[in-house]
Formats: structure tokens, C-alpha cells, sequence
């Protein structure tokens, strides 16, 4: 089967407050384990390079899926 | 809104046809495609049943909604792809069914770091459970994985398959496209590597049986060879799938046999 979805959410608000703060090990770690980032596991200080990186993780394994390309005019 | 993937240029094809002609393949039953109110989803063949997603924008879990309840009676695994997996083969739609079974409701991939929700099968009778998590806004993936069973399989052990190893090396079944340069990227690259046969007629004096070339879909194996699609042409790949669409898409490995329709019978 083959689903032509539609776009996901793509308010990083939204997607912050759904998944709480990520862990530290899912931001630096080796491994990335993604119930940890998605429990309620925090830590204080989260850079913000390595919150954009562990929401870009998310959104490539759970939800991006747009159907569409923004190609440049 | 960009450009939609699924119409996007694939080998004279476009990347929606060539998707769900991989899956037909990896499924061997029917393929419904889901797609948002009124999308244009171009010319396609009849095999290919059309259902409408009725809650758009709600995310992957509403299109699996749908998709599920149009096979309801009809099958009881389905495989789910995106539009975007233009490398997608059916070695490895066959593999990923063949681990949903006992006691098993759901197959999710952990391939390249990523677990591939959209690269996946599901039971047919989840529908009632992905339905209700959407009534209750829980709107991704990872969510209907909490409350089934399922399991996973990583890089190595699709890789121990021996049709995913030969076929599919580096898995780039789960290769999505989101960005122009991830298009540009994957469109550059060659098209497949297939045999094509020919007999009777279709065969010049003193040529070989085989040849390997390069075709993503059976319209460019018939050109290269330089055998008109007509209604006196059929194809077999595989040796079984009979075929005359220009559009079907070929894949790695594949064998095409062309043969004089007459000749056929």
C-alpha cells in the first residue's frame, strides 16, 4: 500500500511541547534511542544546536512526511 | 506548497507510478493509494484503487487509517511506503511481510539510525486501533507501535536476507526524498540494471539471447532494444508477470522477456 500523505505538523512549538525536552544522550550520545527522547526524561541545560539536531532526528523518523518539495522558482 | 512528490519526473514515469508498482509487486494483492481531497495523482493504471484521506494534515497515521480500512477483508498485512522511495524493491517489501506473523501485528525497519515507520507493514486489523488514536490526537507513528506488538528488523538482519543482500546492498528501499538536492541527487543516478531477452521474431539473426542495459521502466527496455510496445509485443518479467504498460517500472535484477504476441498465443 502507498500512502500519498498529507503534510505532517510542522510547528516546531507544537513538536516541542508533544516530546518534552530530549534527553542528553539522545543529543550527543552514539546511540539514539527514541523512547528515551520521547519520554519526560529532561535534563536542564540542552544546547540549541542539539535540540534543532534531535527534532531533525524525529522529524525523519516519525513524522516528516510532506508531500511535497519546495523546489527554488 | 512545493512541488507534490508524487508527480515528480521518475525515468519518463512519474514517482508515484513507480512506487506502487514496487509494492504491487512485493505484495502480490491490492494496492490502494491514499491520497489528500481532489489530489492529482496522473495517469495510472487500473490496478491501482484510489482512496481519499478524509482527515488532511493529520499526519502518516491518517493516511495508514485509511489505507488499512480499504483492505479490510482483502488481506491481512499490509506494506506502507511513501511516495518518495523511488529505490524501493520488492525483495525488501517481501522481506518486512514475512516478519509480521505470529503474534507479530506490525514490522517496523531500524535501518541507516532511523526506524522507518513509512517503510513498514501492519496488520489490516489495526485500523481500529490507528483510528482511534487519531480521535484521540495521537498522531504519530510511534504511538500505535505502544500499544502492538511489534519488532523491528536493523541493517543486519535484512541484510541476512539473501534476495535483500543481492538486490538491495546498500538498503536504499528506505532512501526518501525531502529536499530539491535529495531529487536532484537520486533522479541523477542510472537507471536499473536488467536482462532483457527477446524470441521469435523479436530476435535479429545472430544476436544474443540476453542482454543486460540500464531501464526503469519496461517503455525504456523496449526502446533500447529497439522492440515497439505494441499490441503485437508482450512482455514477461520475471517470467510470469505479463505486461504491455510502458510505465511498468523495472527494478534491479529484473529479467524481461519480450515475445511476438502472436508467437505467445
Amino acid at each position: 500500500m502507498t500512502t500519498a500523505a498529507p503534510d505532517a505538523p510542522e510547528d516546531s512549538t507544537e513538536r516541542a511541547s508533544t516530546f518534552s525536552r530530549p534527553s542528553a544522550s539522545a543529543i550527543n550520545g552514539p546511540k539514539f534511542d527514541w523512547e528515551e527522547v520521547n519520554s519526560a526524561k529532561v535534563f536542564e541545560t540542552i544546547t540549541t544546536s542539539g535540540l534543532t539536531e534531535a527534532f531533525s532526528r524525529i522529524d525523519l523518523e516519525d513524522s516528516k512526511a510532506s508531500s511535497a518539495i519546495d523546489f527554488p522558482q | 506548497m512545493g512541488s507534490p512528490k508524487a508527480l515528480l519526473e521518475w525515468h519518463g514515469s512519474t514517482l508515484l507510478r513507480r512506487v506502487a508498482g514496487m509494492v504491487g509487486r512485493g505484495v502480490g494483492g491490492p494496492v490502494v493509494l491514499v491520497r489528500a481531497p481532489g489530489q492529482a495523482l496522473g495517469c495510472l493504471p487500473e490496478q491501482f484503487e484510489v482512496v481519499e484521506d478524509k482527515e488532511e494534515g493529520r499526519g502518516p497515521l491518517a493516511g495508514l487509517s485509511a489505507g488499512l480500512a480499504a483492505l479490510a477483508g482483502r488481506g491481512d498485512i499490509a506494506y506502507v511506503s511513501s511516495t518518495d522511495a523511488p529505490f524501493l524493491h520488492p525483495a525488501f517489501v517481501r522481506r518486512i511481510l514475512a516478519e509480521v506473523g505470529n503474534g507479530v501485528d506490525a514490522c517496523v525497519p531500524f535501518v541507516r539510525g532511523f526506524r522507518q515507520p513509512l517503510a513498514a507493514a501492519y496488520r489490516v486489523s489495526l485500523a481500529p486501533l490507528v483510528q482511534s488514536l487519531l480521535a484521540a490526537d495521537r498522531l504519530r507513528p510511534a504511538f500505535l507501535l505502544e500499544e502492538c506488538r511489534w519488532t523491528q528488523l536493523d541493517d543486519a538482519a535484512l541484510l541476512a536476507d539473501p534476495d535483500v543482500a543481492r538486490f538491495d546492498p546498500g538498503l536504499d528501499s528506505v532512501t526518501n526524498l525531502n529536499e530539491p538536492s535529495d531529487y536532484e541527487s537520486a533522479r541523477s543516478l542510472p537507471a536499473p540494471e536488467v536482462s532483457v531477452e527477446r524470441f521469435g521474431v523479436l530476435r535479429p539473426p545472430g544476436s544474443p539471447e540476453q542482454v543486460t542495459i540500464r531501464a526503469a521502466t519496461l517503455g525504456a527496455a523496449a526502446d533500447a532494444i529497439g522492440v515497439p510496445l505494441s499490441t503485437h509485443v508482450v512482455a514477461a518479467l520475471n517470467g510470469d508477470q505479463i505486461s504491455r504498460d510502458p510505465t511498468e517500472p523495472l527494478v534491479r535484477g529484473d529479467v524481461v522477456s519480450f515475445l511476438s504476441a502472436e508467437a505467445g498465443g
